[in-house]
């Protein structure tokens, strides 16, 4: 049995009885890349369930049906400002060191040594527990790529936890 | 992940992610996705793994300039030196 039927049966049987993954035919078209990496605007999706606790409500963890909403992180954003909430993984480890899965002080670094263009004004969390997917694909997953198209991003890396 | 990933592949950004469970990816078959064996809260990499962490990302950063097939999924060459992802897999280890 491979994970996603572990997965599959464990949230049956803990969470949500009628659990089924949301499963596609067909792969979405990559688009490539308009500009040199050197001059890419680079942002980070994560789903690290990372925010920010002086302003920002941590996810919830508790609830059986996920957290579909997400946060916004200032691309100046310290590591030390960031905080995680996911009932998925272990987050004290990570919090030790936010690169592990939110990279956006590597992602920093790569720009002051020129790799990439710049780092985006705006990165986006989602917490990655979310067993009913309609909201997710219909409204906050287009929010947020709505607001990257808004900031001119060339590329999104997207890093799951 | 790789729902997300569709969505901003469908408004029309260059997007590349990174998969720890390959079979989960190839039901959502995003537009591009790099598979890495390391444990659930360990992405780029151990604690403090600098250069790991920094390999990971410029794997990333390269692949996302190639041009692949619709929905590939690259497997990253990484391995973690304990059991902590397989327990992760058989839901022992958190």
């Amino acid at each position: 049995m491979n994970f996603a039927d572990i997965e599959k049966e464990y949230l049956r049987r803990k969470t949500v009885p009628d659990f089924d993954w949301t499963v596609f035919e067909a792969p979405t078209d990559p688009v490539p890349l308009a500009k040199p990496l050197e001059r890419c605007r680079v942002a980070l999706v994560v789903t690290a369930g990372a925010y920010l606790p002086e302003t920002q409500e941590p996810f919830q963890v508790r609830n059986p049906l996920g957290d579909d909403s997400y946060r916004v992180v200032p691309g100046g954003t310290a590591a030390e400002a960031i905080a995680l909430s996911h009932p998925g993984y272990d987050t004290r480890r990570a919090r030790q060191d936010p690169d592990c899965v939110f990279p956006l002080d590597l992602l920093r670094r790569f720009s002051f040594e020129g790799a990439i263009g710049s780092v985006a004004p705006r990165h986006f969390s989602f917490m990655g527990y979310i067993p009913r997917t309609e909201n997710l694909l219909w409204r906050t997953a287009p929010q947020v790529g709505r607001m990257l198209l808004e900031d001119e991003v060339d590329l999104a890396l997207l890093v799951p936890s | 992940m790789g729902l997300i990933q569709r969505v901003l592949d469908v408004v029309g950004l260059p997007t590349v992610s990174l998969s720890l469970v390959k079979e989960m990816t190839s039901l959502v078959k995003p537009s591009k996705a790099l598979f890495i064996e390391h444990p659930f809260g360990l992405t780029l990499g151990g604690i403090g793994e600098k250069e790991t962490h920094r390999a990971v990302l410029r794997d990333c950063l390269r692949y996302a300039a190639e041009t692949l097939p619709a929905g590939a999924i690259v497997d990253l060459p990484y391995r973690w030196p304990d059991d902590l992802r397989e327990r992760q897999l058989r839901k022992e280890a958190h």
